[in-house]
């Protein structure tokens, strides 16, 4: 439980990864006390970004996973990814939808080979696609090949025949 | 005003009726494809669309080299703007099939509601040219409000096809002075 505590203090500043599931995912990565606790992959792995003052208080993007897998070089290899982005106010973005991706937490950023898929969270716009790397403090997300933008036609979007 | 030709015609005349809107709903989605990499600024949402960008919807194609969508349509904010440049073809398709065949060197697609009044327009600057089987009209820019249903080209110059019933042979195309 300390490991938790010191993580978690640790990344407080900027990003604070809260690592559920028994937590233990970070030590050997970020260099937290690793020593004595060996775990190889954790579950419900997240990790957090704040906005910045004044809105320090509301989340900017959520990395989830539903199991995280301690890689070399201090990746992270996150299963079945979803990434959420959220506005000053609080009002959700996008949604990034992917079955794995890996995690760089140093850098934080995030990216992988592999198929994703974006939504806007209001719901009209959708981006498939095959590849894609993410970064986490600019927000910025490249989606490498094959991407297909659909958006739902609104009562008021290309009003052609 | 005098340099500004405005098509009131709900293109009847001019053979544009592809703008003569249906209320209907669309059936099908907007579909954005490109070949090179595509990039999504969250905080700004802001997309971008790199390399041969195809866009089609219900009676409209378009294929540019570029295209940004700075203002994405929301559930509850459906506004939205997109610029288009480079290499930018844009045909519209009228419910009879008539294609209606634009190029310019950027198109902007702009969509927004001030006060009560809503706006929603595609202008064409960069040499732009509109063709369909009836006319060829170019202009400084051409722009299409498609709540209006009517266009204007500002300087334009056109060439009309006179119908073949009112021609005189060997001139069935009269270029028209400026406007």
């Amino acid at each position: 439980m300390g490991t938790v505590c010191n993580t978690l203090r640790r990344l407080r500043r900027g990003v604070a990864a809260a690592l559920a599931g028994g937590a233990l995912l970070w030590a050997g990565q970020a260099g937290v006390c690793a020593a004595d606790t060996p775990v190889k992959s954790a579950n419900d792995f997240t990790a957090v970004e704040y906005y910045d003052p004044p809105f320090e208080m509301q989340i900017k993007s959520r990395l989830a996973g539903t199991e995280a897998i301690p890689q070399p070089n201090g990746l992270v290899l996150v299963r079945q990814l979803k990434l959420e982005t959220y506005e000053t106010n609080g009002h959700p973005q996008f949604v990034v939808l992917a079955p794995e991706c890996l995690y760089d937490q140093l850098h934080r950023t995030a990216s992988s080979a592999g198929p994703l898929e974006v939504r806007q969270a209001a719901g009209l716009v959708r981006i498939t696609g095959q590849g894609f790397s993410w970064n986490q403090d600019e927000e910025f997300l490249t989606v490498s090949n094959q991407d297909v933008t659909e958006i739902r036609p609104g009562s008021n979007i290309i009003k052609l025949p | 005003m005098k340099n500004r030709f405005i098509a009131l015609l709900t293109f009847g005349i001019s053979g544009l009726a592809i703008l003569a809107q249906t209320n209907a709903p669309l059936e099908k989605w907007l579909n954005i494809t490109s070949t090179g990499r595509s990039t999504i600024a969250m905080v700004k949402n802001e997309v971008t669309w790199r390399d041969n960008v195809r866009m089609e919807a219900p009676g409209m194609k378009l294929t540019c080299a570029w295209l940004v969508a700075d203002k994405l349509p929301q559930e509850n904010l459906p506004e939205y703007h997109a610029v288009a440049t480079t290499n930018v073809v844009i045909d519209f398709i009228d419910d009879k099939g008539k294609t209606n065949h634009t190029t310019s060197d950027r198109a902007v697609f702009d969509y927004h509601v001030q006060g009560s009044v809503t706006n929603e327009t595609v202008t064409l600057t960069g040499n732009p040219w509109l063709r369909n089987d009836q006319l060829t009209v170019t202009g400084d820019s051409l722009v299409w409000d498609l709540i209006a249903k009517e266009y204007s080209v500002n300087n334009p110059k056109m060439n009309i096809k006179l119908p073949e019933t009112n021609s005189v042979p060997g001139q069935t195309n009269h270029l028209l002075p400026h406007f």
